[in-house]
């Protein structure tokens, strides 16, 4: 990789997920250094006339405001999401005070989804700042400056799917806030952006809707089975 | 207003509005080369200034910034301003002298 190629990479890298305008600053960035170069600047020299990437980044975000995701692609993230959590959550965890007779193979059970929850949501959104879901729908998690998420952040920002009441409480928040946010996502100084840092193939999204329709069928056949269970 | 009043009259590529601003502002306006563009993209959404590419028949293709007339309007109205506040700022240092 060249010298250019690495301080541009280093540039789009520290931008905010949502950013605009990444290939004509990567154009712009690329035709300034050949330019110097076409006029004898060695190429070292070149990459230090052009600056620190923090500084630039700093000037090409002034004035930036992230923009929320569509609520609808951020439910069907959650709904590839919970692809394994929410049968479980539905039959196991939210009955559970149900259970008359409960032995030691249902309290692991009602564990379960804590696991999973964790595989499934929280460790990929620190590392990557995307779970599963999100990665299919090109979302990613981010602070409000644009900077990566940081633990604490993707903690509390989820830490309300491990009640279902909690989720109403949280997800009320869809309907009034600015930007429409979870309460979470408030809390945590949080939002979900659209990643336009890739390219995400339609298949992938494609595949994520199919995935994001079974799984709302199921979660309806679920609180049917749940409202015939306790009336 | 400085890189506004640089386009007047002159279509110039990125490299050249830097190299310019070092050689004319005695090393005070001096820039880090990769800090214009945010100055250009946002004189660009303001309509202030356009682009186009140029590739020549030897050498590598440059984008070159032109001022557009609102561009030019506003540069107009900024020196005006710059030339009033520049008159008041003088005429209190000129007082303050004759005062001591």
């Amino acid at each position: 990789m060249s010298n250019i190629d690495k301080f541009i990479e280093s540039v789009l890298r520290k931008l905010p997920a949502d950013f605009e305008n990444r290939d004509r600053i990567a154009a712009d960035l690329r035709e300034h250094y050949e330019v110097m170069i076409s006029d004898g600047v060695a190429s070292e020299q070149a990459i230090t006339r052009l600056g620190d990437p923090s500084d630039l980044v700093r000037e090409l975000v002034s004035g930036y405001t992230p923009t929320s995701a569509s609520v609808l692609e951020r439910y069907a993230a959650f709904m590839v999401d919970a692809i394994i959590y929410l049968p479980i959550v539905l039959l196991v965890q939210c009955p559970s005070s149900l259970w008359c007779n409960l032995t030691s193979r249902h309290i692991s059970l009602a564990f379960l989804p804590f696991y999973l929850f964790f595989l499934i949501r929280l460790i990929p959104e620190i590392v990557w700042g995307s779970s599963l879901g999100k990665f299919l729908f090109g979302l990613r998690v981010q602070g409000l400056n644009g900077s990566r998420v940081k633990i604490y952040q993707v903690i509390v920002r989820n830490v309300s799917w491990y009640y279902w009441i909690m989720w109403i409480i949280d997800g009320s928040g869809l309907l009034f806030t600015k930007g429409k946010k979870r309460l979470s996502d408030f809390v945590a100084g949080t939002v979900v952006v659209k990643d336009k840092s890739r390219k995400t193939p339609y298949w992938m999204q494609a595949l994520g809707w199919i995935i994001a329709l079974i799984q709302t069928y199921l979660l309806m056949l679920g609180i049917r089975f749940i409202s015939d269970f306790i009336l | 207003m400085v890189i506004l009043k640089l386009l007047q009259g002159h279509q110039r590529y990125g490299y050249e509005i830097v190299s310019h601003l070092d050689s004319i502002g005695g090393g005070h306006l001096s820039i880090k080369d990769g800090t214009l563009y945010p100055i250009l993209y946002r004189l660009e959404s303001k309509g202030l200034i356009s682009h186009h590419w140029e590739a020549p028949e030897r050498g590598v293709p440059r984008k070159y910034y032109a001022i557009t007339e609102s561009g030019a309007a506003e540069l107009s109205r900024q020196i005006d301003i710059w030339n009033e506040f520049s008159e008041t700022v003088s005429g209190i240092l000129n007082d303050g002298e004759a005062m001591s």
